[in-house]
């Protein structure tokens, strides 16, 4: 029989310094994220106006991170950033909290406006028994981050956010996601489950139409 | 709050939850998986250390591990086994120590003992934080060593705890000393007790109540799905004392019925100071269990529903007429077992089975593999560890049953 390691899933006191200090560089950005889309969720009824805090929505997403990361590593290699990963949680977290809220007070579809649980499963693509997912592979150094301040050009984020509502939820999202938080087109795309294109297109689209409503 | 104070709160969070992922999580599911589990090939290592802070305090622990399994080594190496086993056990040997030296993180532990079970032959690496101290020890052999973990287990059975108040709920479930928390539950339709506007004291009471009725009835049935897929046998319900009550009469008559205590509770409470709430509860029924069923057994042995030494309990596990088995802690005996019918006997020199005929492996524990045993064929198993441990020592040979015929 081939010998295999004894532990594939054992975390070191090192690896899980790594990761709380990587929660830590980026959760300024993710509570901003948060924020902004319950502002949406608001804005659309689909909770009440203070039903929910970013706060909540980034813990139970810190710990789903880590859950996911957990689980994952050294079984499947993920097939996008870490800093990918925490969108993902935070995105997760928004329609679990959103959903729970609806139990009690309404009946949207959270899914529709936010998440997409398939595009969520894609996100850890290949079933890799013996390639060990390292956090290396998840978390980047600091040099090799991607560019985080791609901005939004002269619209005051603010003013913005009630003209980004108005796009269709695609093009907020992808806009949102790739021009204002800077993740990549091709992250923007697995976290969204849909092409480049189709992600490059909507960015454009959102793009025009914020100029001409500018 | 200043996002920097909510980011610490978040860290904290997850450092808990760090802490409290670290090791594999003990059900009563794994604990029957582990007691089936068995190599054919290479060797499977059971470790137990003793993690109380006084004897962490002694020696570093990569030091004691390094000493412990050292001796092991040397001890199997003068029973002069094949050297394809030795070389397996030296590997084996090599990997936990590395574990425990380079990857060991000793902050997060917060338990009082600890096991570690590994075969690579069939890729096992588990590693249990248990609630309780155990002895250092460690098993070689061609399955796991899991008479301890039994022992431990059978005074930790799953405990469900619902935090409760007007407003929120808070749902656990604990099993020897880990910890699972379900999604809070909160109702922010119920008003608050002051902001009752231009409503008479009356009607805005009965309001409130109204509220609160329906939030109490949300939570029992959430606490019904929660439990049917997180099995108990004990329910304990905290917060204050009028709330707790108030909900027992909500809940669905199964899970009132395993309602064993209402202790008091703060809802933001951290879930180690929940565990160890529940452990203080916990231990003090199992002594008043052990009681009774030490009683039970003396009754037993009266009217000829019960046996007591080992020849006896060996006998009557062969027959598989157990229906609970006592054991009194640290009660070890040498014995041996068939390897064809799987007979058990505390004859550890025989060499035949008496049963089938087939060739019997001696063991320095039959006591574990009784333990085992028991696990497949009785009702439950009682490690006598309070008062009654001496007494079942000294008057009943270590060892006893109530059989069911």
């Amino acid at each position: 029989m081939q010998r295999r390691p004894l532990s594939r899933t054992r975390i070191t006191k090192a690896e899980k310094t790594r990761f709380r200090q990587f929660i830590e560089r980026h959760f300024d950005e993710l509570y901003d994220y948060a924020a902004r889309e319950l502002r949406y969720l608001e804005a659309l009824g689909v909770i009440a106006p203070g039903a929910l805090q970013p706060a909540e929505v980034l813990n139970e997403a810190v710990i789903a991170a880590w859950d996911m990361w957990r689980s994952n590593r050294g079984r499947r290699r993920a097939q996008v950033s870490g800093r990918a990963l925490l969108y993902s949680a935070v995105r997760r977290a928004l329609a679990t909290l959103a959903r729970q809220y609806q139990m009690t007070s309404g009946d949207l579809s959270i899914e529709e406006v936010l998440v997409d649980p398939e595009a969520d499963q894609q996100l850890w693509a290949y079933w890799e028994p013996d390639d060990v997912t390292t956090l290396e592979d998840l978390i980047p150094d600091e040099a090799h981050e991607p560019v985080e301040d791609i901005a939004l050009e002269e619209i005051e984020v603010e003013e913005a956010e009630a003209i980004l509502n108005q796009l269709p939820p695609l093009q907020r999202q992808a806009f949102i996601l790739h021009a204002l938080h800077g993740l990549p087109l091709e992250e923007t795309a697995r976290l969204l489950n849909t092409s480049i294109q189709a992600v490059q297109k909507a960015v454009q689209d959102a793009r025009e139409h914020l100029k001409q409503v500018g | 709050m200043t996002k920097n104070t909510l980011r610490n709160e978040a860290l904290e969070r997850l450092d808990a939850e760090m802490s409290l992922r670290a090791y594999d999580v003990l059900t009563p599911e794994t604990i029957q998986a582990l007691a089936e589990l068995r190599t054919d090939e290479g060797v499977f290592v059971s470790l137990y250390l003793d993690m109380t802070p006084q004897r962490l305090q002694e020696a570093q622990l990569p030091v004691r591990v390094k000493r412990l399994l050292d001796e092991a080594y040397k001890a199997l190496e003068a029973d002069a086994p094949q050297k394809n086993m030795l070389k397996d056990v030296k590997e084996t040997f090599e990997r936990i120590q590395t574990f425990f030296t380079d990857e060991f993180d000793l902050t997060g532990h917060h338990g009082q003992g600890l096991v570690l079970f590994a075969a690579p032959a069939i890729d096992v690496w588990q590693i249990y934080r248990l609630p309780v101290p155990v002895r250092d020890m460690v098993y070689v052999g061609d399955r796991p060593q899991i008479r301890t973990l039994v022992r431990i287990a059978e005074e930790f059975e799953p405990t469900g705890v619902i935090y409760i108040d007007r407003r929120d709920a808070r749902l656990f479930r604990v099993f020897m000393g880990d910890i699972d928390e379900w999604a809070e539950e909160r109702d922010d339709d119920v008003p608050g007790w002051h902001d009752q506007g231009g409503w008479s004291q009356a009607r805005y009471q009965r309001h409130i109540e109204d509220h609160i009725e329906r939030h109490f009835k949300k939570v029992a049935e959430d606490a019904r799905r929660f439990f049917e897929q997180a099995p108990i046998t004990r329910l304990i319900l905290a917060g204050q004392e009028e709330n707790t009550k108030a909900f027992e009469d909500f809940l669905p008559n199964d899970l009132r019925q395993k309602v064993v205590a209402h202790i008091p509770m703060e809802k933001k409470v951290r879930l180690r100071e929940v565990l160890d709430r529940v452990l203080e509860v916990e231990q003090a029924i199992e002594r008043q269990v052990e009681a009774e069923r030490f009683q039970k057994w003396q009754d037993a042995l009266y009217t000829g529903r019960g046996v007591e030494g080992l020849e006896a309990t060996l006998q009557a596990l062969n027959e598989k007429r157990v229906m609970l088995l006592l054991v009194a802690e640290g009660f070890v005996a040498p014995g041996a077992e068939c390897t064809q019918c799987g007979w058990l006997t505390d004859e550890a020199d025989l060499t035949t089975c008496a049963l089938c005929g087939g060739a019997l492996l001696r063991t320095d524990d039959v006591v574990e593999l009784a333990i085992e045993r028991a696990v497949e064929q009785a009702d439950d198993i009682d490690v006598i560890r309070g008062d009654l441990r001496a007494k079942m020592l000294e008057e009943a040979g270590g060892i006893g049953a109530i059989l069911r015929y």
